[in-house]
């Protein structure tokens, strides 16, 4: 039987709101060690109207956005799902965290899409490896709404399922990478890095 | 004035019956732990090494020697996960207590053969700060004993052995070695006005004259060598895509770090973006070349790169940049100093 806890993985979108906590909410019940962040600067979520996102600090709890944006229209953001996904949110973990102030260290980051991956890969690369220590970088393209989250979550948990049964990740990961990018028709990217 | 010191006579007495009685408690703990050793299952054994570790090598490092045998002995014990917390404690003494050097280094090298590659890629990953510290150590010694000699026979050896797994057939484990190449090309070569600066930098600038183990010449040519087999593992066709990304990262840090590879570094990039390996999948060919791209990008911020910023430049234009993107690249430099690079 694989150990699914063996694997420390982490998931990466831009606010820590969506993507990644779909795919966290996923990994979790599998019993992955998992972990998930944001790379932009501030938390991003759709306002009433479109030029004007509600804007957080990383750090702010999900607790006090749903409190927020309750306050300001319940019915158009329990609408629009808002509040059904801070709701879930708030029963994985406290807030959205940043990817780049973490000092965690994993075997493998999932990004999930192409710009997440370039910062997420920048970022390593700025800092000097102490440990030597490789780390797998995948990205896998999700669109950002509720539907396309799942769906991405359904394939990243696929994905990891599939590099947990590997009792060598670093010397397996190219060729399951491979056999995934087959069966799912998908394009990964895959980069490793050092901490 | 004579009470004056007697007071601090007393002070001082009784600082030092706490710290005994401080080490007395730890070595108690710590006898406790290591006779549990033989009879614990694997799980607890990691756990009770990391207490040793902890309190050993953490607020009691006086104890250290005391209680490398029972550690060291668990490097031949059944179970890998043990084995690799053998390492991370071997790793560690050589960051708080490196004069214990000698009775470590053997542990290293026998590891280094272990049946399992996930223990042989751990020995790997530690021997980047063994072997910087055991340098820097040695090198300072003006009168280096027969143990210190032996030490360092023990870690050239090691050297040539992580050398040697770069051919190695398990993907990881050449990752692994890549890696540690690196270091040492740093390690083992003289940094310039150009080069980056990191904490804790070490160079062969750094290998005093009177040192009687090693020449810094010696090292800076078998530095040179080690640069050459990178570049030769780089170039090959067969080279793993994992492998191949690991390389040319390395590659541009040695070249940030010690811009006399520049232009070695750069040739190689070139030969790269021209002819990638065939056994590439379309997208492994992306992510390569995504890398390719990223490493240019902070390679052109180098001001040891100026002389070869044409043909950096133009990697990068074939790699998607645009003109405006490289152009805020390039490093700033006063008209004097341009004029002097020129030249």
């Amino acid at each position: 039987m694989t150990d699914n806890g063996k694997l420390s993985v982490a998931v990466v979108c831009s606010s820590n709101m969506n993507r990644s906590m779909e795919a966290h909410n996923f990994l979790a019940k599998k019993g992955f060690n998992v972990r998930s962040y944001g790379t932009g600067e501030r938390v991003k979520l759709p306002g009433m109207a479109f030029d004007k996102p509600n804007v957080y600090e990383f750090g702010t709890s999900y607790e006090d956005i749903h409190r927020d944006l309750e306050s300001k229209d319940k019915e158009f953001y329990t609408q629009n799902g808002l509040l059904h996904m801070l709701d879930r949110n708030r029963r994985l973990k406290r807030a959205p965290e940043r990817f780049q102030e973490t000092k965690e260290k994993f075997d493998i980051i999932v990004t999930v899409e192409e710009r997440v991956y370039d910062l997420v890969v920048l970022h390593m690369e700025s800092m000097d490896s102490v440990y030597n220590r490789p780390v797998h970088v995948l990205n896998v393209d999700v669109v950002d709404n509720a539907e396309d989250a799942l769906m991405g979550a359904f394939l990243i948990t696929d994905m990891i399922n599939l590099l947990a049964k590997s009792n060598d990740l670093d010397n397996d990961i190219d060729e399951m990478i491979q056999e995934f990018e087959e069966r799912r028709n998908r394009v990964i990217l895959h980069s490793v890095l050092f901490y | 004035m004579d009470s004056i010191i007697g007071r601090s006579q007393f002070v001082s007495e009784t600082a030092n019956l706490f710290t005994d009685e401080k080490t007395a408690s730890a070595r108690a703990k710590v006898v406790e732990w290591c006779n549990e050793f033989a009879t614990a299952p694997a799980t607890t054994k990691c756990e009770l090494l990391v207490k040793v570790q902890e309190t050993v090598l953490s607020s009691c490092v006086e104890l250290a020697e005391e209680f490398l045998e029972p550690v060291l002995s668990l490097a031949h014990d059944q179970n890998m996960e043990v084995r690799k917390q053998v390492v991370c404690f071997v790793e560690q003494v050589c960051k708080v207590k490196v004069e214990l050097l000698p009775y470590v280094i053997n542990i290293i090298s026998m590891l280094l053969r272990d049946s399992s590659a996930q223990v042989i890629k751990r020995v790997i990953q530690a021997c980047g700060s063994i072997y910087k510290n055991g340098l820097q150590y040695l090198c300072s010694l003006t009168d280096p004993s027969d143990s210190a000699e032996q030490a360092w026979n023990i870690l050239s050896l090691i050297k040539a052995q992580i050398l040697d797994l770069i051919d190695n057939e398990n993907d990881g484990i050449r990752t692994n070695a890549i890696k540690f190449l690196e270091g040492i090309i740093v390690l083992q070569s003289f940094a310039d006005e150009d080069s980056l600066k990191r904490e804790g930098d070490f160079s062969l600038a750094d290998v005093p004259d009177h040192c009687k183990l090693f020449r810094a010449q010696k090292l800076q040519e078998e530095g040179t060598n080690i640069f050459d087999i990178m570049l030769q593992f780089h170039g090959t066709t067969h080279i793993s895509s994992v492998n191949l990304i690991a390389c040319t990262s390395s590659l541009c840090t040695v070249a940030k770090m010690r811009p006399v590879f520049m232009g070695a570094v750069v040739e190689a990039f070139k030969q790269l973006n021209a002819n990638l390996p065939p056994t590439l999948t379309d997208s492994q060919v992306s992510s390569v070349r995504k890398s390719l791209k990223m490493q240019l990008q902070t390679l052109l911020k180098n001001k040891g790169a100026y002389e070869f910023s044409a043909t950096i430049r133009g990697m990068l234009v074939d790699l998607g940049s645009t003109s405006n993107e490289i152009q805020k690249l390039i490093p700033k430099m006063d008209k004097q100093e341009t004029a002097r690079r020129q030249k």
